[in-house]
């Protein structure tokens, strides 16, 4: 079966929660994070080429908008579960520019790899003194997600985009991260071979940007759904002083702040996604991604608390999710700037 | 996703166009940002305005809409300089809504058409004393009398009694019952004999809620909304319609909120302030926050239904929010006397803050009912 856009995303959300329950228990995942490349690249292959999970978003040949209803879907799925697939990577930071960029013929030829689920992809922001020089490239990047397997690493310098393939000159270290479960690495590179892929404007960057954060408010929607429906199940699961927890008010008001935030948060990703092909995408998609990042952190802490000593175990759940809720807030760069520019504009607009 | 639809967009542009003013940057400054009505010397103006604009809206068919269409009627209206029209809310969220749900077709021809018009307004005589966040405690009671019923007892906290045509009336009509059970829900009219409006001074100043004291006040049969002992049931329809209504069906929080903030910095020249800029985004983040939940909440997978008090409790976030910000933008000014200058304009908002948490179901009782109801939690 192989999915596309065309989809009715009930049935895309059908399909691929079976496929993902059956195959990422949360024993799963973190046998996963523990491997070699920190995820199962046996069920990557199954989902890429099978169900073609890289390229739903994009049908063939259409110049028309962009249909990403698709890749919200699979965000709120992989979101829910943790799962470690290089899919924000590859599809998000790799597609997407790629998608939206006016391509160089080697650009076109990456996307239809990428589209197909032939090979991955993840994007790389300068950090230390970067040298771009005829054709090649020298520097560091401190956090790559996916960085030490994927095919292509991304680059975007002054509106052109790059793309690293060749291994010569590019050394890749896995940082352990407090998200256990998003492989990321530091990538060092030595006159790195860049091929021109394609040029992006300031525009379509800042739609670019606006895809990603939309992405992960998605995934912060899918993953506080997540803990908060293991807090309502503890709730009525476990007794205390002859009752279950979820007699007490103090508790039973905590569990409503949890539905609170997940329906508001919910609610801000598919206002986000209903901006995307208005004037509005950026403005609704950092609004969105601020909420719902900050929703996340909140819920996850209070579901942690809520289990008592055992939400304190390695064993239990609950720490992966805390973890991944705090790594979120950084993925996008720091959330304190997301604010101040959305401040400044906000006040220059008066 | 598409949802089906049958007004467009354009044509209540243009219905509007021809009516209101478009929102202007310069709104901001005039516009006011008061939570809770005043009762003041134009208050008689302020409700005219209303049922005028209402009776041209219902005639338009704008009143009348399914879910879908109202969305795009209140995006689109959310665009111009309307009326103030809180004085319909009652009516229209409250009242309407029993009426539509449990009313015989002659009580909808007699009230709900004439409500959804802007010709009855309407007021709430749900709380008594002994009875707020526990309604079922409700004591006023009705007893049979030849052609209908005899009410006495006394209400309190009651918005708009002292204007409103007639009142949605819960009271007891088996003395023998207790809780729940016994309840009987009426349509009464206001200059009915025996009726007593006796206005309460709030905290801000203004006195927009009264105590009503009902003496033997006759109440014919056919008023009765639903069945005898039915008033729980209608008087719960009428609360989720007041909690998806202040959450923000109805503009339930002043228009421009971020607006009339970045107004408020440039005016007091801040606004190269990274401080300033930084609450004028925690304010746009809950405005966005609390519309989308407004347009999107109820569509969520599984809490549909918590949607009205999650739009409620959003509410207040909101306005704590822009709170926070008011003071760190405007300083001690906007804690001045109302009057006082443009910006003391917000210690109004501030001073009518706590009654939204209270009003329609405090946030404690919300939250009670989104564990109890909505997530399965024990009860009690
Ligand atoms: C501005 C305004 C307008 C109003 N307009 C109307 C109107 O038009 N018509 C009308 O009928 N009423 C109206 N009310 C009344 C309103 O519905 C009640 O005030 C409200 O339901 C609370 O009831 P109470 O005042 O008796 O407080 P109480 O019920 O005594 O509550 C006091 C405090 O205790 C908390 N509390 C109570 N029970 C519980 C519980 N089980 N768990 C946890 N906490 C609890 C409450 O949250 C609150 O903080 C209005 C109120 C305000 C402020």
């Amino acid at each position: 079966m192989k999915l596309s856009s065309r989809d009715d995303l009930r049935d895309i959300r059908a399909a691929l929660s079976d496929v993902l329950d059956a195959a990422m228990p949360t024993s799963a995942i973190r046998a996963d994070a523990a491997s070699a490349h920190g995820y199962d690249r046996t069920l990557w292959a199954e989902l890429a080429s099978g169900f073609g999970i890289t390229g739903m978003h994009a049908a063939e040949g259409a110049e028309g908008p962009l249909d990403l209803d698709p890749i919200w879907v699979v965000a709120e799925l992989l979101g829910a579960r943790l799962a470690a697939l290089p899919y924000l990577s590859t599809v998000v930071l790799g597609t997407l520019p790629l998608l939206r960029a006016e391509r160089t013929d080697a650009g076109s030829e990456v996307l239809g790899e990428l589209l197909e689920g032939r090979l991955t992809a993840t994007s790389a922001e300068p950090v230390q003194g970067w040298r771009r020089h005829e054709g090649r490239l020298s520097g560091s990047s401190s956090a790559v997600l996916h960085g030490t397997d994927s095919d292509w690493i991304l680059l975007v310098d002054d509106g052109r985009v790059y793309g690293v393939h060749d291994p010569a000159g590019v050394t890749r270290e896995p940082v352990a991260s407090i998200d256990l479960t998003r492989p990321t690495s530091a990538i060092d590179f030595q006159e790195a071979s860049l091929i021109e892929l394609g040029t992006l404007s300031l525009e379509q960057q800042d739609r670019c940007r606006a895809d990603l954060l939309t992405y992960l408010t998605h995934e912060c929607a899918g993953g506080l759904r997540r803990v908060k429906d293991m807090a309502v199940q503890h709730l009525r699961d476990r007794h205390q002083f002859g009752v279950p927890l979820g007699s007490f008010q103090a508790l039973k008001h905590r569990a409503a702040d949890l539905a609170v935030d997940t329906v508001t948060s919910t609610a801000v990703a598919r206002a986000a996604a209903a901006a995307v092909n208005t004037p509005a995408y950026l403005p609704a998609a950092e609004r969105a991604f601020l909420f719902a990042s900050d929703a996340y952190v909140r819920a996850a802490s209070s579901s942690l608390h809520m289990h008592g000593g055992l939400g304190f175990t390695w064993e239990f759940d609950s720490h992966l999710y805390y973890r991944r809720a705090y790594a979120s807030t950084a993925l996008a760069g720091r959330s304190s700037a997301t604010r101040c520019r959305l401040g400044q504009r906000l006040m220059a607009s008066a | 996703m598409v949802r089906m639809q049958d007004i467009d967009a354009a044509s209540v542009d243009a219905w509007l166009a021809a009516r209101a003013p478009l929102h202007t940057a310069q709104d901001a400054q005039h516009t006011g940002v008061a939570l809770i009505e005043e009762s003041g010397a134009d208050e008689g103006a302020v409700v005219e305005a209303a049922r005028a604009w209402q009776r041209e809206w219902y005639d338009a068919g704008y009143a009348e809409l399914g879910a879908a269409d109202a969305a795009v009627v209140r995006s689109v209206a959310a665009n111009y300089r309307l009326p103030d029209l809180r004085p319909l809310l009652i009516g229209l969220h409250i009242l309407g809504p029993a009426l539509r749900e449990h009313g015989t077709a002659a009580l909808q021809r007699r009230y709900l058409t004439p409500i959804l018009r802007g010709e009855i307004l309407a007021c709430q005589l749900f709380s008594e004393p002994e009875a707020g966040s526990d309604l079922a405690g409700v004591r006023a009671k009705a007893v049979r009398v030849p052609g209908g019923w005899s009410v006495s007892g006394q209400k309190v906290w009651t918005s708009n009694a002292h204007f409103a045509d007639v009142a949605e009336l819960l009271v007891r009509t088996d003395s023998a019952s207790s809780r729940h059970a016994g309840l009987s829900m009426f349509v009464m009219h206001m200059d009915a004999p025996g009726v007593d409006v006796r206005p309460l001074r709030q905290m801000t100043g203004g006195a927009a809620f009264n105590e009503v004291f009902l003496n033997d006040v006759f109440v014919p049969e056919e008023n009765l909304i639903g069945e005898e002992g039915t008033g729980w049931r209608v008087a719960m329809t009428s609360l989720s319609g007041e909690r998806a209504a202040l959450g923000g069906e109805f503009e339930a929080v002043p228009p421009q909120l971020v607006e009339k903030l970045a107004a408020m910095a440039l005016r007091r020249g801040r606004s190269e302030d990274p401080l300033v800029w930084g609450c004028l985004a925690d304010a746009a983040v809950a405005d966005f926050a609390h519309r989308a939940v407004v347009e999107h909440g109820a569509a969520d997978p599984q809490l549909a239904g918590a949607a009205a008090s999650v739009t409620k409790l959003m509410v207040t976030d909101l306005l704590e929010v822009v709170t926070s910000a008011v003071l760190e933008i405007g300083d001690a000014e906007v804690l001045l006397e109302r009057g006082a200058s443009i910006d003391a304009q917000w210690s109004e908002f501030i001073l009518g803050k706590p009654g939204v948490a209270i009003a329609g179901g405090a946030n404690e009782i919300q939250k009670n009912v989104i564990a109890e109801r909505h997530l399965g939690l024990p009860k009690g």
